[in-house]
């Protein structure tokens, strides 16, 4: 495999047997665009094939853990060929959205993640493809996971679709899901989210709670036997066919969700969310003159 | 030779039970145990006028603390210079008693009903997860003390070098949640009582009796334990009589509820086999058995 670029917005370390991976951009909420959640995708590959690490570690940076799609990157330019735009979607949504979710579906290293803040879209639908959860602070009313998907004309992505039912049950999914409800921290916790380290809300504070995460993991596995761990998680995915489950959902989410970027649904929705959050921006710039 | 397995049936009332009876040695289970308790679920299933079976344990230190050492520590004999000869000797040791008992517990078409009179580790927390109804006895002064006192569950395999095994690999996520069972089951961490009785896994609570303290020598710890599983006979008795229970539905129920898990069971079974083999073939099993029984190593509890 060849050798891969740094990249200022996500970082990534090695401290065996643990691969971190770090959303390092505070200052857009760590939104990603595709090519950054391609990004994150090598550097699972790396961790993959790398037999000294047992364990991926996600962590954010900032207020926000990730706030999902930076939709300046999506571009709300129909062409009116409707061939042009079936293979631009294929090409653009489809292939990259199921190839992102399936790194995630068939990582072999056991998954944690560390929230520090809030997970919005594919963001917090990868947060559910985790083994364990952390959280820096349960009980306030900031944090959260939250699916917009119906709102941006989207349907369920990143196995959603499994992953929410199955971890918070049936009918609660559904008004995350179709209503894009906040899904809070404190609802999260002891189901998702296994821990809460009650640090409270200061980002100054994220440092030292993902350091802490680490020491803690440390700490844990000092008496186990490593090889187990990992072949403890194929036995839980094997017995509950969690693979194949989630690899057709992934399949059938995409797939489902072709029509609406060929109609250019959701590139409207993100051109208006553009729009507003120009218009706000200089609603301020005006108030600020005054 | 005392049993350390004990049969009980009790056609009056309609109830079989099976009690751990070795609490010298903490009720732990040698591989004859494991298919022993098969064969005795076998005879109360086939029973008609049975249609309710305890598991229950004895000593009051603990329900069990799961695989015996020594049944252990006869793998370490086995002639380790033939491989095939090893696979045969684990397969038929650890794989196929393990099946067995699995098999007896998800063909079982009476409800099972588990009185953990404390923790339970290992093969035997599995047991418990096998059952469908728990009821638990907390010790005096564990509401003060914390959780610490009370009954948990361990599942210490991946400190033990292998993977889980008997079912706990969808037992746990159908009964807890799947990061939760994530966490305990990859970092080898006991599961609380406040965690199963959050997930409703607790039917019914039982405190230390106040007057066991007059009635029973305090140093005599089996007492307590049977009272308790005593408590629990007699609640069971009264509800079935109370609500006039249907035998005939209890047993169909049960057949109706356990019809997909069985099949999820065997499914499960087969890869805890096929996966752990290769770690048991390592030998770290066996050393960290071994570690354990020198007190080298400790659970974390």
């Amino acid at each position: 495999m060849p050798a891969i670029k740094p990249k200022s917005k996500i970082s990534f370390s090695i401290n065996y047997p643990f691969f971190i991976i770090k959303l390092n951009n505070p200052q857009t909420l760590n939104s990603m665009s595709y090519d950054d959640f391609l990004y994150i995708t090598r550097l699972l590959e790396i961790a993959e094939n790398d037999n000294k690490i047992y364990f991926t570690v996600l962590q954010g940076s900032g207020t926000f853990f990730s706030s999902g799609a930076d939709f300046n990157t999506i571009s709300n330019n129909p062409s009116g060929d409707d061939s042009y735009e079936l293979r631009l979607w294929l090409e653009q949504f489809l292939s990259k959205n199921q190839y992102i979710t399936s790194a995630f579906i068939n990582h072999s290293k056991i998954l944690i993640a560390c929230l520090n803040g809030s997970a919005i879209g594919l963001s917090a639908a990868i947060v559910l493809l985790c083994d364990m959860v952390y959280a820096m602070d349960t009980k306030s009313e900031t944090n959260f996971l939250q699916f917009p998907f119906a709102k941006l004309g989207l349907s369920c992505e990143g196995a959603t679709s499994i992953t929410l039912p199955t971890k918070i049950g049936w009918n609660k999914s559904f008004s995350k899901l179709v209503f894009g409800e906040k899904l809070y921290f404190h609802e999260l916790l002891n189901t998702v989210i296994v821990k809460d380290y009650s640090m409270g809300m200061d980002p100054l504070n994220v440092d030292t709670f993902n350091n802490q995460i680490i020491r803690d993991l440390k700490e844990k596995i000092k008496p186990l036997y490593l090889p187990a761990c990992l072949q403890m998680k194929t036995v839980l995915r094997a017995s509950n066919d969690t693979v194949n489950t989630l690899m057709l959902a992934n399949s059938n989410e995409v797939h489902g969700a072709l029509q609406f970027w060929r109609n250019g649904e959701p590139q409207r929705r993100f051109a208006l969310l553009r729009d507003k959050k120009i218009s706000a921006k200089r609603n301020k710039i005006d108030k600020s003159k005054l | 030779m005392s049993e350390t397995i004990k049969l009980d049936i009790d056609h009056k009332n309609h109830i079989g039970t099976i009690t751990l009876n070795d609490p010298n040695h903490l009720n732990s289970l040698s591989f004859e145990d494991f298919i022993q308790i098969g064969e005795y679920l076998n005879k109360l299933n086939l029973d008609n006028d049975l249609y309710i079976t305890v598991l229950q344990s004895s000593g009051n230190r603990i329900f069990s603390s799961g695989g015996k050492f020594e049944s252990v520590m006869e793998l370490k004999n086995i002639d380790n210079t033939n491989q095939m000869n090893r696979i045969r000797q684990y397969i038929g040791n650890v794989s196929t008693p393990t099946i067995h008992m699995l098999n007896t517990f998800s063909s079982h078409n009476k409800p099972i009903i588990c009185n953990l009179n404390g923790p339970a580790i290992g093969l035997s927390a599995c047991l418990v997860l096998l059952c469908d109804l728990i009821n638990v006895h907390l010790p005096i002064g564990s509401e003060e003390q914390g959780e610490e006192r009370k009954p948990y569950l361990l599942f210490p395999f991946s400190s033990l070098g292998f993977v889980a095994e008997a079912g706990s690999s969808i037992m746990l996520y159908n009964k807890l949640s799947i990061n939760i069972a994530n966490e305990h089951l990859i970092f080898s961490l006991p599961i609380r009582y406040n965690q199963m009785k959050n997930f409703g896994m607790i039917w019914k609570e039982y405190h230390y009796r106040d007057d066991y303290e007059n009635k029973i020598d305090k140093n005599n710890d089996l007492d307590a334990t049977d009272q308790f599983n005593k408590r629990c006979k007699n609640d069971i008795i009264k509800n079935i009589i109370e609500n006039d229970l249907n035998p005939e539905a209890i047993t169909e129920m049960k057949r109706r509820m356990i019809y997909k898990m069985k099949q999820r069971l065997k499914k499960a079974i087969t890869e805890e086999i096929i996966n752990t083999l290769p770690l048991w073939l390592s030998d770290e099993p066996i050393s960290r058995f071994e570690q354990l029984s020198n007190k080298q190593r400790r659970h974390k509890l």
